[in-house]
């Protein structure tokens, strides 16, 4: 995830001291807020908050513009889409032959809003995801009841997704070494090679992590390490926010 | 702990044999190692020892107690495999909760667990790494993250499959100085599969050699080192400083006394020779 950078600003940014079980809860009320929201205000002042926690953390700019450029283009889309074929007050008429096009002010508004509540909720998940550790994250969705069975998924997703993603370039190595991408047809063969080897060394491997594991005590139930209790200081304080966000989401 | 291993056969499901009357006696304390060329059966007899294959002709004893009758939980509390490969043996996200995962599924407190996970990660100096992502350790550290994940269950003995295999020079000599330590100052038995001739005679009690998967040498270094044709015999070599005192004493006829295993020992049979010239 970010851990080189979580390790380097651990401790420093009082973000990281609050626990991830606050964190996650906080997160999922303001998406609710900035999904529910009425107007332009309260999804544009998230925004700015977290890319300026972003900012606060250190994030590098180009990390965030990769974070915020998928969502930046499916934003782009929806409102070209809404101008263009939502509303009713037009604003202007592009004449192309055979057809035309007319734009909407209200379209344009909504796509707008739209646009705005999904930059908002994906920044206020980028400051969860930069500002919490990944194992941490799994343990406040442990607390909160997500199954069991999902959480050892995303931990056995997380440990292996590097291992499988080393082998893959070893094996895309070789066959680029031999020329295995030289066409466009060969490239496509060597593709399906290389995705069938990995399916392959994804199974060896889950035989000896099986092993590995029951030699370590595991009886098909991994478990966690405890939680601690919440802080009241780390409670009062995101109550605090949670209160003020509220206040503004209402207006 | 001591682990007694009397195989008269083994063969994997496929028919292919892989171990016979194989002798084996690791007492309590004990580094030993087994010595064998590739394909020799070295690690197919430490996951015979582990319990992990069965089932065989013949007994594993374990403190006198047959492996068949004890149930895994009761094996893995006190034996414990080091995979040659770490990254099959490593599966949490963080070093901190892939030591961790043994002693709590072992039932221990928090506090206990946490107390079992550090103490283990000083053992192999890994301390500091606590709470590092496993992807971004390198091959040495990895292996010392294994070894910390058996050390924080309180093993006994512990099966090395090849743990020098892919480490540098000096990465074998720490890796070799800490599983010595290990087996000096906390008492783990300590068995380990190799074909790193260079290293075993500097840190090893006892040695077994294996060769189409049967014991056919076992003693101490100095015992089982004696003429290269006959480790040559079965695709393996004398130490190379103990080979080149070798061709020295019975090719040109210096008068070596016996053959020395490590540097230090030549060093010292050299001088001894050149004192002798010189006076």
């Amino acid at each position: 995830m970010h851990d080189t950078l979580l390790r380097e600003e651990k401790g420093r940014h009082p973000l990281f001291r609050v626990d991830a079980r606050i964190k996650l809860l906080c997160a999922v009320a303001l998406l609710f807020m900035v999904l529910t929201s009425g107007g332009v205000p309260f999804p544009l002042f998230t925004a700015l908050l977290c890319l300026a926690l972003c900012g606060s953390l250190r994030i590098p700019a180009r990390r965030l513009l990769i974070r915020f450029s998928e969502p930046a283009f499916i934003v782009a889309v929806l409102i070209v889409i809404k101008l263009l074929f939502s509303g009713h007050a037009v604003m202007g008429t592009v004449r192309l032959p055979g057809f035309e096009l007319s734009c909407h002010w209200d379209g344009l508004m909504e796509g707008l809003l739209m646009g705005l509540r999904i930059i908002a909720a994906v920044s206020v998940i980028a400051v969860l995801g930069f500002a919490t550790p990944f194992t941490e994250f799994l343990g406040a969705l442990a607390w909160l009841k997500v199954p069991k069975g999902l959480i050892e998924i995303s931990i056995f997703a997380y440990r292996y997704i590097f291992l499988l993603l080393d082998d893959a370039m070893v094996i895309y190595h070789a066959q680029k070494n031999r020329l295995g991408y030289s066409s466009v047809r060969r490239g496509l063969a060597s593709f399906g090679v290389l995705a069938g080897a990995l399916v392959l060394k994804a199974f060896d491997g889950s035989q000896n992590a099986a092993i590995a594991m029951i030699q370590r005590g595991y009886e098909g139930r991994m478990i966690l390490s405890g939680q601690e209790r919440l802080k009241a200081r780390h409670l009062a304080w995101s109550a605090l926010f949670l209160l003020l966000m509220g206040v503004l989401w209402k207006r | 702990m001591r682990l007694r291993v009397s195989v008269d056969s083994f063969a994997y499901p496929d028919g292919t044999p892989a171990v016979r009357d194989v002798r084996l006696d690791v007492r309590s304390g004990e580094f030993a190692g087994i010595l064998g060329s590739n394909g020799s059966g070295k690690t197919t007899l430490l996951k015979l020892m582990d319990g992990l294959l069965k089932p065989f002709k013949g007994r594993i004893l374990l403190d006198g107690v047959a492996i068949a009758k004890l149930s895994p939980k009761e094996i893995y509390r006190k034996v414990g495999l080091v995979f040659q490969n770490p990254d099959d043996q490593l599966f949490a996200p963080t070093v901190a909760e892939d030591v961790a995962f043994g002693p709590l599924n072992m039932g221990f407190p928090k506090a206990e667990v946490d107390r079992r996970v550090k103490g283990a990660l000083a053992s192999v100096d890994m301390g500091k790494y606590l709470d590092k992502p496993l992807h971004t350790l390198s091959f040495g550290q990895k292996k010392r993250i294994c070894i910390a994940g058996l050390l924080a269950m309180g093993h006994e003995i512990l099966l090395l499959d090849e743990p020098t295999a892919g480490l540098d020079p000096m990465g074998e000599y720490k890796m070799m100085g800490l599983l010595l330590r290990l087996n000096r100052e906390q008492g783990v038995t300590i068995v380990m599969a190799t074909h790193s001739v260079d290293l075993v005679p500097l840190f090893l009690d006892r040695l077994y050699i294996l060769s189409k998967g049967r014991v056919v040498r076992s003693g101490t270094p100095e015992e089982v080192f004696t003429a290269p044709e006959e480790m040559a015999h079965v695709r393996l070599r004398l130490p190379h400083i103990a080979e080149t005192i070798y061709r020295l004493k019975h090719e040109d006829h210096v008068p070596f006394g016996k053959i020395p295993l490590t540097i230090g020992e030549a060093r010292r049979e050299i001088l001894r020779l050149l004192e002798a010239t010189h006076a």
